[in-house]
This record gives structure tokens, C-alpha cells and sequence, in this order.
């Protein structure tokens, strides 16, 4: 059942739809993603800020993000507690500090994540548009903002009312707005794309990485 | 002239009342194969029947219908499996399709259900991480999915399950129903299960409406995507199957008979004024044997009207009896009289029998009799008081069937015999029947009545083998005094079964106890919650979530199964009375299964096919009872009329007739059910007719009459059963193999043992 009921995992799809946006290749007079070849990673660090109703301080985190088209995304959490989350075709998963290996999720819906990903890294936007109203906005020259709505009938529409990313040659901010009145805010910074292999300290972190 | 009138009005009546009760809907047909199968169990126990717990379980798998697509190219697939689903959508009679990964998102609902009970809420290794002492792995694994980017949790979550606890019990309840409906990878190929729930009204012409639409998509689908191939099955692709062979089968046998019959009694009588004096006496027979239905029964199943309608065929053989009867001299009074005391008495040893039928506890059984007992006295009257109406027309003796007829007497007036012997014959044959059909074993087997299409059977196997859906729809009935007992002994019962989901001998499970704990567990749950995790661990918590967290309270409300219906609708199907039931998913090994339940004395597994083959063989006794005690009333009353020794020879022709289609028809391979005992109940009241239409009519000129009407009542039988013989349908093929047997042991019988020592037909030969 909780394969089904994973919707919230969509959510970082758009957060990589903000990542992928910092493969822009810049030009002063337009933004436009371009989408990561299946030889490149991206790095960077993040800060998510995570608003909860009724609680008097947001949970604040910070840490490292790898994203590989090959792979999938490492989302490794250095403060306030070390933790790594992975998310790739074979499902989700917490690798906990003492290396243990603990699955969140599997099956069609996260893969389906995972397709999302891989279309949004590919520069597709058209494939959210079954799911989301996408509204975009080059607000300077160098920045732009893009603003989703959810489809009313879609399932994700239970888990997000509004998501908003805005960046310049690489995305700087995604605010994920839920029906909770909850709300994610996450900043990204020093983002670098590479050139695979992976690192192996990433590289290990994925089911078919290298091993130790 | 007045009492045919009277008839007329009644049999008009009649005809306007039934008509009415189905216009209006006071009655109901019901085709559904088990609607009235052992509902008579449940006067008889406090509970659900084992019977009714089944008739639910197939009810609701019965809406669901599965293909598997499966292709060499995962993204084709999907777009495949979305495309077909859009259009399966759109047939009428779909209530919705679910691919695997798309879901209404009923997480908020499901997190409303558990919120205010999470803390009873255990995944079983959190359960065990927490007995184990390992707490601080929790609350480790809490930290993390607070800052996981793809965790689920609310505030409101949060609040009511501050260790994140919830999203676990979900996770770990997902791995115990197993996989089913997902895509997996099997020698380079993806399959995926697209899964089809039907609405509730798919029988009879929606459901073939509903598969025709299905196979043009499919075909379709194929076509356009060669590389496609497409399994299918559930219920509703076997039913439409089998009733369409089975009605093909007996459509064109019908039409068959029916033409032979015309053509018999054309070429009898040269007129087609018999013919339809038969049809009116037929005619009549339905019509009162179904107002007798819908008068006592506001639902008739479909089997008691086939078998009634059959029954009461029978009553073809008391017009034929009527017409070869010649106009007598005060004309069509005398031909009543020529035969009533056969006709008479063959109406009573029939309805005797049918009353012993009637007196069994089954009503399904009950309603055959009912529909038999009203069919035959119409039949009767119709005989009386319409048959006379009608102009006679002599029996031509030159007409091919006479002059067959009495050739045919004429050769086997050599058979004829001492009545002394003839006697001992017919005791020999009386004392072998109880015996034979004591020693013939019965084949209930609810699987060897149909025959299933080859190819659905394949599909089935394959989807079945593939992802672990539809095949053998086996459960485990669990009982007890009160909710929480049963809880309590699913949950040991689940437990007790998990090495035989990990050995693959069953492919998943679904029990009560999954969705609910029981109260004994929850509370074990909350204590081990409150001592291990919240005392050591709140604290520090609640210092990163800046949020006061109170301990569980041992004494808050527990969750209770029928809290959790409206959320999860399923888990209706999980319950059957007082009883709850583990659904079993793809159980290979029963014998496994019922040696692990053995030291339950309140679990029990209990396979459909099996509970509606005991049924069926329970009901087959109760036919041998009637049999058996109908044969003995018949043996009585013959003794009565006709004395002891030629009581004797008289009863033993439809006693010999019925040994005779139970030792032949086993030597030809026919399966003895409760179908083919209702056929020897049919064997016997025909038989009975022939040897008393014969022992009443044995009497000079109306010897031969009586002679020809019951030749010609055996070729009628004959060509309407002989040819349902010749039917691809197991239970069609076995039922008219049994009465065409017995039937032509019946009819040599009857002339055997009522021929007088010195037989003189018309040709002339003197024995």
C-alpha cells in the first residue's frame, strides 16, 4: 500500500526540475534547460527549510546532492544529523551512518519517479505537463521563475498545491507549498556537473555503484 | 366441454400471473450458479455458512478481470497498457481499470484512519527492533526521514507520530500482501497486470457484451502492436465461454430433436393436429410448473427450471398416450378412459417421487420438485380436458413408424420368457441396484462439468505463475466468540503460514488482523512503544522538533475492524458473518497449508471448488434418498394393484432401467454427480410410465396402441437426450447419456416384463 501512497515522492521531481534548470547554458538573452548528458553529474549543496504547521521553527537541514541521469539522486544530509537518502530505479532508500541499507519504497511508482527525473533531465518539460499547469518567467535576463500548479484531478494534487523554482544559470530556490499548510523551501548552491564515473564515495551509494 | 373451458381460464391464469410476477420483478430469475446453493445451511447454523463465506468470496472475485501485457520494451508498455486501459474505460459495464503505480492517493484518508492509533501501530521488525533493544535505530531512522526529501509525513502526522512510526506499519503491511500488482521482469520480457473491476450487473447479455468488447480490444491492440501479447482471465471470460459452448451445444440439439420429433409424429399420423395437441399438453406443463415457482419462490434458480423443464418432457409421453388411442364408439370420452388408469398411475408413482425430491433440505431441490409435481398434474388435465377437443386422427398402419414398430415387437417377442423367470430376473435386478449404487463412486467435481477453453486456461496458469494473480481462489475461515479472539488468532494463523509465503507455496495473504491489529497486540505495542521508544527517546526529540510529545496512553480507545471499512473497503471482503478469512493468493501446495492450521481448532482452510463439490455431493445423497424411497413406494403400490410376483416384475422395469444407466453409463465413462442422479430420478418417472402405460393397456385391440405410444414416447426421449449425448459440455454430455440408457432399458424392460406368456401383436405372431 505504501507503494501507492509514495505521491509525496513526486514532489522531488521538481525539485530536479530546478537542479536540471542549472544545466542551463547561460546566455545573457535567454533561459532555456538543457538537459545533462547521460556522461554527466551534477553536485552541489542544498539547504531545505521544511515549515510545519503549528510548529514554532522550521526543520532545518543542509547537506550534499549528486544527480546522475544513469544513476539517480543522492541526497546526503550533513546537518543537524548525517543521513543519505537515494533515489533511483530500483526504489528509495536510507542508508543509515553506520551503512545500513533501509528500503523506503519500491515498484511502478517510484519508477515512474525516476522516469520523471530522467524526462526532466532531458530538457522535456512537456512530460509534467500531464500533471502540472506550468507556468514559466524569464523575470531578468539571466533569471527565470517557473510556477506548477497541479492538474485538479491528478493524485498529486492531494499532496501539493503549488510549486514555485526560480534560479539563474543554475536553480536557486524551490518552494513546495502543501494542502497541510506545510511547506519545503530548499536552496541550492555550488552546483558543479562532472564527468562520470562518479566519485566512489557516491558511486557506492547506488544498488549497482561500486562496491566497497 | 365446460371443464375445458375451466382449464383454459386456469391455464390463461396462470400463464398472466407468472408473467406479472416477472414483469414486476416479485420474482427473480437468477442464473448466478451458486445464488441458491446450500442457503439451506443457514437455518441450520448460527454463523455463515462455509458455503455463503464462498458464494461472497467468488461474488468479488467475480468482478475483477486481469490481463497481463507483456512486451520486450518497458516504455512501449506503459503507453500500450495506458492506451488499452482508456479504452476498457469506455465499454459499458467497466466500473474502473487500475494500472500498477496509479492510485487515487488515499494517503491522507489512510493517515486519518491510523493517525490516533500509530503508536499501536508496529511493523513487525520495528516490533522486534523494539524488543530487541534496538530503540536508539528507530529513533535514528526517525531523524533521518525528518530531513528525508522524500518523506511523507504531515505536521499533523507528525504530532500524532512523532517517532514516524506509521509509515512503517504501512510498508511493512504492503510486504505482507506481496507483489501482485506491479510490473515485473521474467527472460526479457515485462509483463504488467492491468486490472479490471466490473460493475456488479455483468451476467448473461451484459457479460457476453462486455468479453466481445474486450477480445475486439485486444484484437485491436494486437494488430496495431504485434509485438504485444495479451493474457486474460477471471470468472466472467470462463462464464461467457462456457455457457456459450453449452448454449451452442444445446440450441442445435434442441432444434434437432425437435424436428425429429415433428417429423416422428407426422409420419405417424400423418397430421399435424397431434403434433400440436402435444405441444399443448407441453405447453401447459411449463406454464404451471413455473407459476407454481414464482407463486412460493421469490427468487428461481436457473438450474430448477432447466431440470423442471426437462422434467416435465415427460409429459409429452402422456399426450402421445392419448393420441394413438382410436375414436371409440362415444367418441373421444372412450379414448380417455382407454388409458387413464396407466396415465393415472403414472402421474402419482411421478409425483410421489418428486415429493420424496421435495421432502430433502436443499432448496434448490425443492424447487425442482415443486416445478415437476405442478407441471405433470397440468400436463394431465390438459390430457383430460384439451386432447379431447382436438379432432382425432388415426394412427396410419402403414406409416413407417407403425410398420417399424411392429417389426420390432414381432422380434422381440422371442425374447419373452416364463413369468417365473422373468421374476427372478427382476429380483436379481432389484438387489443389484442399492448395491451398484452403493459401489459406483460419485465424482462431484465441480471442474469436470464444464469445459474450459484451453487457451483461458493457459492464460490463467501463465498470469497466475507470472505475478501471483487470480488462479486458486483458497481462504482460510477463521472463527471465535467475539472480534478481538478472532484477531488474536489470525494474527498467530498469519504468522504460522509466513514460512510457506517465503517457500512460495502461497503466492500472498490478506487478513483482518493485517489492517487491525488485535487489541491484545495493539496494546502490547503501545507499552513496548511507551517503555523502549518514547522514555528513552522523547526527550531529545522534542528538542528537535521544538514540540512537547506526550507518552502514549495505554487506556486511549484501540482501533476496532468495523472503524476501518469506510477507509478501506477491502477489508470487507475479509469478513463473512462472525467469521473472519485470509484470503490466500496463489496457493500451490493446500496440503501444506491444512497441516500448518492443523493445531487451530478455529481456522480452516477451505478451498471453493471443494466446499461446492461437498455441497454437490451432499445433494446427490439427498437425490439417492429420494430415489431410493420413491422406488420403495413404487414397489408398494405395485404389489397393491397387480399382487407380489407381478408387482414385482412391473416395478423392476424402471429399477432395472436405472441400474442399467448407472452400470453402462460408468463403463462409458460417465462421471455419477448430483446432475446425473437427478437424470436417473428422470429415468425412473419415465420408466415407471412405460411399464404401467403397457401393464394398464396390455388388454387386446389397445395392446398395440399402448405399445406404439410408448415406442414413440422412447424414439421422442431418445432423440431429445440420445442427442444431448453427443454435446462437448461434460454435464450436457453426461446428463443425456444417462436418461438416453436408461431410457431404452426402461422401454425393453417395460415390454419384458408386462408381455404375456402367449404375446400376439398385429403381425400375427403367437408365442
Amino acid at each position: 500500500m505504501i507503494r501507492r501512497l509514495l505521491v509525496l515522492i513526486k514532489l522531488c521531481a521538481i525539485v530536479i526540475v530546478g537542479l536540471s534548470a542549472g544545466q542551463l547554458a547561460l546566455h545573457a538573452e535567454t533561459v532555456k534547460p538543457a538537459p545533462l548528458d547521460e556522461n554527466e553529474y551534477l553536485h552541489g549543496t542544498f539547504e531545505l527549510a521544511r515549515h510545519l504547521d503549528g510548529f514554532e521553527k522550521p526543520l532545518l537541514s543542509r547537506g550534499e546532492f549528486v544527480i546522475s541521469p544513469q544513476n539517480g539522486l543522492i541526497w546526503k544530509t550533513t546537518f543537524p544529523f548525517p543521513g543519505i537518502t537515494v533515489l533511483e530505479d530500483d526504489g528509495i532508500f536510507t542508508i543509515t551512518p553506520n551503512g545500513d541499507r533501509n528500503a523506503m519504497a519500491s515498484g511502478s511508482e517510484t519508477r515512474q519517479f525516476v522516469s520523471m527525473i530522467s524526462s526532466v533531465l532531458s530538457g522535456n518539460w512537456d512530460t509534467l505537463q500531464s500533471q502540472f499547469n506550468i507556468a514559466e518567467n524569464t523575470k531578468k535576463s539571466n533569471t527565470w521563475e517557473t510556477i506548477l500548479t497541479p492538474r485538479t484531478n491528478g493524485a498529486i494534487a492531494t499532496q501539493v498545491n503549488r510549486i514555485a523554482a526560480s534560479g539563474d544559470i543554475f536553480v536557486k530556490t524551490v518552494t513546495i507549498e502543501k494542502p497541510s499548510s506545510d511547506q519545503d523551501v530548499i536552496t541550492f548552491d555550488d552546483q558543479v556537473v562532472g564527468m562520470l564515473p562518479l566519485p566512489p564515495e557516491f558511486a557506492k551509494l547506488f544498488t549497482d555503484g561500486i562496491p566497497e | 366441454m365446460r371443464s375445458a373451458f375451466i382449464w383454459i381460464i386456469c391455464l390463461v391464469v396462470m400463464a398472466s400471473f407468472s408473467v406479472w410476477q416477472f414483469a414486476t420483478d416479485r420474482t427473480e430469475l437468477d442464473a448466478d450458479f451458486l445464488s441458491l446453493i446450500g442457503q439451506e445451511q443457514e437455518s441450520n447454523q448460527d454463523g455463515v455458512s462455509d458455503i455463503d463465506a464462498v458464494r461472497a468470496l467468488l461474488r468479488e472475485n467475480g468482478r475483477q478481470a486481469i490481463l497481463m501485457l507483456s512486451h520486450t520494451d518497458r516504455d512501449q508498455l506503459e503507453a500500450l497498457a495506458e492506451q488499452l486501459k482508456t479504452e476498457i474505460s469506455q465499454i459499458d459495464g467497466t466500473e474502473n481499470v487500475t494500472l500498477p503505480g496509479q492510485n487515487a492517493g488515499r494517503l491522507d484518508d489512510v493517515r486519518s484512519l491510523y493517525g490516533p492509533y500509530a503508536s499501536g501501530m508496529l511493523s513487525d521488525s520495528d516490533r522486534t527492533a523494539l524488543a530487541n533493544g534496538q530503540a536508539d535505530l528507530l529513533y535514528q531512522r526517525t531523524l533521518q526521514q525528518l530531513y528525508s526529501p522524500a518523506s511523507s509525513f504531515t505536521s499533523t502526522t507528525l504530532k500524532q507520530d512523532p517517532f514516524l512510526l506509521m509509515p512503517e506499519y504501512l510498508n511493512g503491511l504492503a510486504t505482507k500482501l506481496g507483489p501482485g500488482n506491479d510490473i515485473v521482469t521474467k527472460n526479457d520480457r515485462i509483463y504488467l497486470p492491468l486490472i479490471v473491476s466490473l460493475q456488479s450487473d455483468q451476467s448473461g447479455s451484459h457479460a457476453n457484451n462486455w468479453v466481445d468488447q474486450i477480445n475486439r480490444i485486444i484484437g485491436n491492440a494486437h494488430q496495431n502492436a504485434p509485438e504485444l501479447k495479451i493474457f486474460k482471465t477471471g470468472q466472467i471470460f470462463f462464464a461467457v465461454n462456457e455457457a456459450a459452448t453449452a448454449k451452442s451445444d444445446v440450441q442445435t440439439i434442441a432444434l434437432i430433436a425437435t424436428l425429429g420429433i415433428a417429423i416422428m409424429i407426422g409420419l405417424t399420423f400423418f397430421s399435424v393436429l397431434p403434433l400440436i395437441g402435444a405441444i399443448v399438453v407441453v405447453g401447459s406443463g411449463l406454464i404451471a410448473g413455473t407459476t407454481a415457482l414464482t407463486a412460493f419462490f421469490g427468487t428461481i434458480h436457473a438450474i430448477a427450471l432447466v431440470f423442471g423443464a426437462t422434467m416435465i418432457g415427460i409429459s409429452i409421453d402422456y399426450a402421445l398416450h392419448f393420441l394413438v388411442v382410436p375414436t371409440g364408439k362415444t367418441g373421444s370420452d372412450d379414448r380417455f378412459k382407454a388409458i387413464r388408469s396407466g396415465l393415472g398411475l403414472g402421474l402419482l408413482t411421478s409425483v410421489i417421487g418428486f415429493i420424496a425430491l421435495g421432502l430433502s433440505p436443499t432448496s434448490l431441490l425443492l424447487q425442482i420438485a415443486i416445478y415437476s409435481i405442478a407441471g405433470l398434474l397440468s400436463a394431465y388435465c390438459s390430457v383430460k380436458f384439451l386432447l379431447p377437443l382436438f379432432p382425432a386422427r388415426e394412427v396410419r398402419t402403414n406409416s413407417p413408424i407403425a410398420v417399424i414398430h411392429n417389426n420390432l415387437m414381432g422380434a422381440l417377442s422371442y425374447l419373452v420368457v416364463s413369468a417365473r423367470l422373468r421374476l427372478i430376473v427382476a429380483g436379481i435386478l432389484i438387489a443389484a441396484l442399492p448395491l451398484t449404487a452403493y459401489l459406483v463412486p460419485g465424482h462431484d467435481d465441480i471442474r469436470a462439468l464444464g469445459q474450459s477453453n484451453p487457451t483461458l486456461v493457459s492464460d490463467a496458469r501463465t498470469i497466475s505463475e507470472t505475478l501471483g494473480l487470480g488462479g486458486s481462489p483458497a481462504f482460510i475461515r477463521i472463527d471465535g466468540d467475539s472480534a478481538a479472539k478472532r484477531l488474536e488468532t489470525s494474527e498467530a494463523v498469519r504468522k504460522a503460514i509466513s514460512p510457506l509465503i517465503a517457500d512460495g507455496k502461497i503466492q500472498g495473504a490478506m487478513a483482518l488482523s493485517d489492517f487491525v491489529p488485535s487489541i491484545a497486540r495493539q496494546k502490547a505495542n503501545r507499552e513496548l512503544v511507551r517503555n523502549n521508544l518514547y522514555q528513552p527517546f522523547a526527550p531529545a526529540l522534542a528538542e528537535v522538533l521544538q514540540i512537547s510529545i506526550s507518552t502514549p496512553d495505554l487506556d486511549a480507545p484501540y482501533l476496532m475492524p468495523d472503524q476501518v471499512s469506510n477507509t478501506l473497503p477491502e477489508v470487507k471482503t475479509l469478513q463473512a458473518g462472525a467469521s473472519d478469512i485470509i484470503r490466500l493468493r496463489g496457493v500451490s501446495d493446500s496440503d501444506a497449508v491444512a497441516k500448518v492450521l492443523k493445531p487451530f481448532d478455529n481456522a480452516r482452510l477451505i478451498s471453493p471448488t471443494e466446499t461446492i463439490s461437498t455441497q454437490f455431493a451432499e445433494y446427490r445423497y439427498w437425490a439417492y434418498i429420494a430415489l431410493g424411497s420413491v422406488l420403495l413406494i413404487a414397489l408398494f403400490l405395485a404389489s397393491l394393484r397387480y399382487g407380489v410376483q407381478k408387482g414385482i416384475r412391473i416395478f423392476s422395469a424402471p429399477a432395472g432401467a436405472i441400474l442399467f444407466a448407472l452400470l453402462v453409463g460408468t463403463v462409458l465413462g460417465v462421471s455419477i454427480s448430483f446432475f446425473t442422479t437427478m437424470a436417473m430420478f428422470l429415468v425412473f418417472a419415465i420408466g415407471a410410465d412405460y411399464v404401467l402405460f403397457l401393464s394398464e393397456g396390455n388388454e387386446g385391440e389397445h395392446t398395440s396402441n399402448t405399445q406404439l405410444a410408448v415406442f414413440l414416447s422412447l424414439i421422442s426421449s431418445v432423440l431429445a437426450f440420445g442427442l444431448l449425448a453427443t454435446s462437448s459440455v461434460p454435464l450436457v454430455s453426461d446428463i443425456g447419456t444417462v436418461i438416453a440408457i436408461g431410457l431404452v432399458g426402461a422401454w425393453f424392460l417395460a415390454f419384458w416384463m408386462t408381455a404375456p406368456n402367449k404375446l400376439t401383436t398385429k403381425t400375427g405372431r403367437g408365442n
